[in-house]
């Protein structure tokens, strides 16, 4: 399957209407809270999914955990990831994506 | 004598190894400007892998890692004043000195001290028959190191500088001690005195009391291990609502800062900068200058700073908002990553004590703390034993072996945990003396009912020997400003020189220098 977000410069495009899930790698880093286009969207402990919209719109991600190393993957199913980010052993309270739907 | 130089000889050469290991790079201990303490992991990032697009991307995309975008617009007091709140109200730090000292209020070391200085005096005595006046200087190697260097003190999102952050020395001055150096005279000054060959002079009414080194011997914290994992689990699902219910104030707090930069035309405005800024910044990595990166990030980020504000009046108002969420949360996981790494944690205290008229002694602590009630309550365990330091002369009624004490503690907040406005401690402690107490006697004093003097090194025992077992009610009030006052009353069964039951009060004051270390960083972190 076809991943759903292209990476352009450093913000990243979808076409609006898509589905994207973002998982998180790491032993032990969770999830506590997401907001995608300023609105709460459902999680669990390592992914989170979303609608993208028109227009830019920003994906927001809360995270608990030690300092460790964190990878944050588009999961576009089928086993097939897309790495979008990550960091070494460091605790981010969150991330934030700008995802432009078009 | 010989045992405090090598005290401080060993303690000069700990530092110096730590001090010469550190790092010589960019990065949040080493940092001259907020944005660059702020962005010194990234900065510090980008100088090690110059072709990583993560790398480059958390320097330039700012709204990737909001938590250093908004650390570096903070006002002075926002943080600051969340995380000296939450340092203030933590149960688990020692300041003064502890029991068997004269001119203490406290019975049990607890497992950690301040993050850079404390400061306490204290009045009273718990197993001593003389009660004492003491003031104690207290300091956190590592603490010190960022002080000077003008890095945060606190740091809830780094890990502290190797070795020196486990590492606390605490020096305790009698304030009520009066010592006397016998001089010779030059003869009597006129026909009626008595031949005079010496007189006592005062010499100081402030002398070392105890020397005290701890070293904190932490699980090391490994999140890749079995351990820590599960750990790490029961931890967060201890406190899930609450790290859920802080994430949520911090998305909706940090959300209209960042929402401008997703957003047209502000978006287009700031890819341009991006585009502008992203090729000089990341030549400069790759031809690792420190200092071009800095100088090229630093005028990037004013600029993206000076269009959201033109675009946002109230940017700096929100940016507060922000910050104070960023504090509490990152608080928040601080102290489920510290429940998780591991307790008991345990510390090793070394003290050189100095008590008046009695032989110095070497006492070795262990302290374990817990926290049997998820952080709203501390429960301390010492372990330590006694010798005599000095030469034990020969045919002497005692050993080497002085004493050994074990002893507990519970403190529990009254009020809110992190704005209670005073802590209630039990304390209990029994120590076994082997030998009754040593009581020096000095060169002045003469044999009763004679005029032979004594010889310098007399000594005579004095109380018994056995058990001491001291109870301890006491209540610390939480002052603004990082001042605490302890307050507390103990009842014992008989105190070291004296075979009789004791009931008498403690008052102190404690200053915690780590609640104020703005004043010389600048901020916490």
């Amino acid at each position: 399957m076809a991943c759903a977000l292209t990476k352009t410069g450093s913000n990243f495009t979808a076409t609006t209407g898509s589905v994207v899930t973002v998982n998180v790698i790491a032993d032990n880093t969770t999830i506590t809270g997401a907001k995608y286009n300023d609105q709460a969207i459902p999680f669990q402990s390592n992914s989170t999914s979303f609608t993208v919209v028109n227009d830019g719109a920003l994906l927001q991600l809360a995270l608990a955990g030690p300092p460790e190393t964190v990878e944050f993957v588009e999961d576009c199913g089928g086993g097939q990831t897309q790495h979008l980010f990550g960091y070494q052993n460091q605790f981010q309270p969150t991330v934030s994506f700008i995802i432009i739907g078009n | 004598m010989k045992a405090a130089r090598l005290v401080w000889a060993t303690t000069a050469a700990l530092l110096m190894a730590s001090v010469q290991a550190l790092p010589q790079t960019v990065s949040s201990t080493n940092c001259s400007t907020r944005v660059q303490c702020a962005y010194g992991q990234q900065l510090q990032d980008l100088l090690a892998h110059p072709a990583s697009s993560d790398a480059l991307d958390a320097l330039i995309a700012v709204e990737r890692v909001p938590a250093s975008f908004v650390t570096a617009l903070a006002a002075d007091s926002a943080f600051d004043n969340v995380v000296n709140a939450w340092e203030q109200a933590r149960v688990d730090k020692q300041t003064g000195v502890t029991a068997p000292s004269s001119g203490t209020t406290d019975l049990v070391s607890r497992p950690s001290t301040s993050e850079l200085l404390g400061l306490a005096v204290q009045l009273g005595a718990l197993t001593q028959t003389v009660s004492g006046n003491t003031a104690t200087f207290q300091g956190n190697a590592d603490g010190i190191y960022r002080a000077l260097v003008k890095v945060p003190v606190v740091c809830l999102v780094c890990s502290g500088t190797p070795v020196l952050k486990n590492l606390n020395l605490s020096a305790s001055f009698d304030l009520s001690q009066q010592t006397f150096k016998s001089i010779n005279t030059s003869g009597p000054a006129n026909p009626s005195t008595p031949a005079v060959t010496t007189v006592q002079l005062p010499e100081s009414s402030r002398q070392l009391s105890v020397f005290t080194a701890r070293y904190d011997i932490y699980n090391p914290l490994d999140p890749r291990s079995k351990q820590f994992k599960q750990a790490w689990a029961t931890a967060y699902t201890g406190h899930q609502a609450d790290l859920q219910s802080a994430a949520k104030d911090l998305l909706d707090s940090l959300g209209p800062v960042l929402d401008g930069f997703a957003k047209n035309p502000e978006r287009k405005e700031y890819q341009a900068l991006q585009d502008k800024y992203r090729e000089v910044i990341k030549q400069a990595a790759a031809k690792n200058d420190s200092k071009a990166l800095i100088n090229a990030f630093e005028e990037y980020f004013n600029k993206v700073v000076q269009l959201v504000r033109a675009k946002m009046p109230d940017f700096d108002q929100k940016v507060s908002l922000a910050v104070v969420a960023l504090a509490r949360y990152s608080q928040l996981n601080y102290q489920v990553v510290q429940e998780a790494r591991g307790k008991p944690q345990f510390t090793f205290e070394y003290s050189y004590h100095r008590p008046p008229s009695q032989p110095d002694t070497h006492d070795f602590r262990l302290v374990f703390g817990l926290n049997p009630a998820h952080g709203s309550g501390l429960l301390t365990l010492n372990a330590a034993g006694t010798l005599y330091g000095g030469s034990i002369p020969a045919g002497a009624g005692y050993g080497r072996f002085r004493d050994f004490q074990i002893s507990g503690q519970f403190d529990r907040p009254l009020g809110d945990d992190i704005n209670h406005p005073a802590t209630l401690s039990l304390a209990g402690y029994v120590q076994y003396q082997f030998d009754p107490s040593v009581l020096n006697i000095g060169t002045s004093n003469l044999v009763p009912g004679t005029n032979i003097a004594l010889p310098g090194n007399a000594q005579v025992l004095l109380g018994t020997k056995g058990t001491l077992a001291i109870v301890q009610g006491k209540v610390t009030f939480n002052l603004k400003s990082g001042v605490n006052i302890p307050i507390g009353v103990s009842w014992a069964n008989k105190t070291d020189l004296l075979n009789a039951t004791d009931v008498r009060g403690n008052i102190g004051i404690t200053y915690d220098f780590a609640s104020i270390g703005q004043l010389l960083t600048g901020h916490s972190q």
